[in-house]
């Protein structure tokens, strides 16, 4: 049993379609991310990733077909995704609150962290955890560092990352991509978009690109140009 | 306990804004029209005569301007719209928390919940600053001011007058605004759940308002349960725009009650199929 929930995959979606209005963002998506991997999606801006992540975090319901986390089927059996980390769009604080008391306070929503995994995930990011200032003092890099550490901070398994490099200069990028890689070593699981082919190309085992609502796989030259 | 925390953001978010400083100048300039308008009355001339004690005090204030069909709607009710106005579209913040919730039916009584606590704290700011910065000119009592007892002109029920002190009227008024503004709030929410857009909510929370202020003016010779009807004469002591009132004021409560129920029925069933959408969707 345990050896099938190790090969089982993390996420799977099955027919997922959204429109807004007339303007089909997904057509009947058909997606599995397994275990252990970090996945990549790329696309223009505005082409539908957020969307799509927002869909697999429970955030937004589909007009059609089902998605699937660890067993769940999101929106029936669970509102949200289970065990999942998640930074969609740009990190949003309270901004006239330190980094740590915002994510002390989400903590207190979830109910799952102790003050010591807190002060780690804000370590992790490259944070300093006894930085008394405002987020409203803190630059567009560190807003996206602390976004990730709220993401961490209950050691989710899965990780669903929106553009998580956005602000950040190329030192920071590499920083956040050899702890992903790192997290991935651990066995957890991470889907990352980008609008960088590139980006993606460094970092994940599988890069989608996702267009005219249809998400499909780049092949591995594909990738490369 | 998760969800005194995802309040706390909430209410955090709700209130902790720098556009809630605006009651302070509103109820300054209104303190400032409403003393004037009973001193013009009552001339000081008047007032010294035979060394008469409490002809007037800041009590007359409150209850002229809480009770004033026109500054409710147009001044303090619309203030208390517009503090609140984008309170349902979730924050990035917001989003994260609502995620760890985990539950949208949660999530809608936290709404709900804040928009109590705005409007309990609006309320009381607002008859507390109306109440102390009269009375700096109009003096304060516990005791109905001579001006009090001269009839409706205070917008208190001759009842009122006769049986209860002006505190205890006080705070049966303050029950009703605040219970008001909390459906006014809530009827905000539901349209803008139902449309996604924030500014429709307003629009319409303001429109039955001051559509109540018209539908009012007809509302005589009906059944107690019609004359209730508009919403204004439920946030003031009299019937607007008649200076009387037929109906006992606890009907008012049973009033808001029933729009808070439907209102809260109503926004748990769309909340169920509630999506958050970043702020450019």
């Amino acid at each position: 049993m345990d050896l099938l929930n190790e090969q089982s995959s993390v996420v799977q979606t099955h027919n997922l379609s959204k429109s807004f209005g007339k303007h089909e963002v997904l057509k009947h998506i058909d997606f599995t991310l397994p275990r252990g991997v970090i996945y990549g999606i790329c696309g223009s801006n505005g082409i539908g990733k957020s969307v799509f992540l927002r869909i697999l975090s429970g955030l937004i319901l589909p007009d059609q077909g089902e998605v699937v986390v660890f067993g769940k089927n999101v929106g029936k059996e669970t509102e949200f995704a289970p065990a999942t980390g998640i930074l969609i769009d740009s990190p949003g604080f309270l901004l006239a609150n330190s980094g740590k008391r915002n994510l002390q306070l989400l903590a207190s929503v979830s109910g799952k962290v102790t003050p010591d995994r807190i002060i780690r995930a804000i370590r992790q990011v490259g944070l300093d955890p006894e930085d008394r200032r405002p987020v409203s003092t803190y630059s567009t890099g560190m807003r996206q560092r602390l976004g990730l550490a709220q993401a961490i901070m209950e050691d989710p398994d899965l990780l669903i990352l929106d553009e998580p490099t956005n602000g950040l200069d190329f030192e920071g990028q590499k920083e956040i991509y050899s702890y992903l890689v790192e997290l991935r070593a651990q066995g957890k699981t991470i889907l990352i978009t980008s609008h960088s082919r590139d980006e993606l190309r460094i970092l994940c085992d599988k890069i989608f690109i996702l267009s005219r609502g249809k998400l499909d796989q780049i092949s591995a030259s594909e990738s490369e140009s | 306990m998760r969800f005194k925390a995802f309040l706390r953001i909430q209410l955090h978010q709700l209130i902790v804004r720098w556009r809630w400083l605006l009651p302070l100048p509103v109820m300054g300039f209104l303190s400032y029209l409403l003393s004037n308008a009973i001193i013009i009355r009552n001339p000081p001339a008047f007032l010294s005569q035979s060394g008469a004690t409490n002809m007037v005090n800041s009590w007359d204030a409150l209850f002229t301007g809480f009770g004033n069909a026109y500054y409710m709607v147009f001044v303090i009710a619309n203030l208390f719209l517009l503090l609140v106005c984008d309170s349902l579209p979730e924050s990035a913040i917001g989003q994260l928390a609502v995620f760890r919730l985990g539950s949208r039916k949660s999530w809608w009584a936290g709404k709900s919940l804040s928009m109590l606590i705005a409007a309990f704290i609006y309320t009381l700011a607002g008859m507390v600053l109306l109440l102390g910065l009269t009375s700096l000119r109009l003096g304060f009592s516990w005791e109905w001011s001579k001006f009090g007892w001269s009839g409706d002109t205070i917008l208190v029920p001759a009842l009122f007058l006769q049986s209860s002190s002006p505190l205890a009227t006080a705070l049966v008024l303050f029950g009703m605004d605040v219970l008001g503004f909390w459906a006014l709030g809530m009827l905000m929410q539901v349209v803008t759940l139902l449309t996604r857009r924030y500014l429709l909510g307003y629009l319409t929370a303001l429109f039955v308002l001051i559509g109540s202020m018209g539908i009012s003016g007809s509302l005589v010779n009906v059944a107690d349960g019609l004359k209730l009807f508009p919403a204004i004469r439920n946030l003031v002591m009299t019937f607007y725009p008649y200076p009387f009132r037929e109906v006992a004021m606890g009907w008012s409560y049973v009033y808001w009650g029933i729009c808070l129920t439907a209102l809260y029925l109503l926004g748990y069933i769309l909340s169920r199929r509630q999506n958050y959408y970043s702020k450019e969707q």
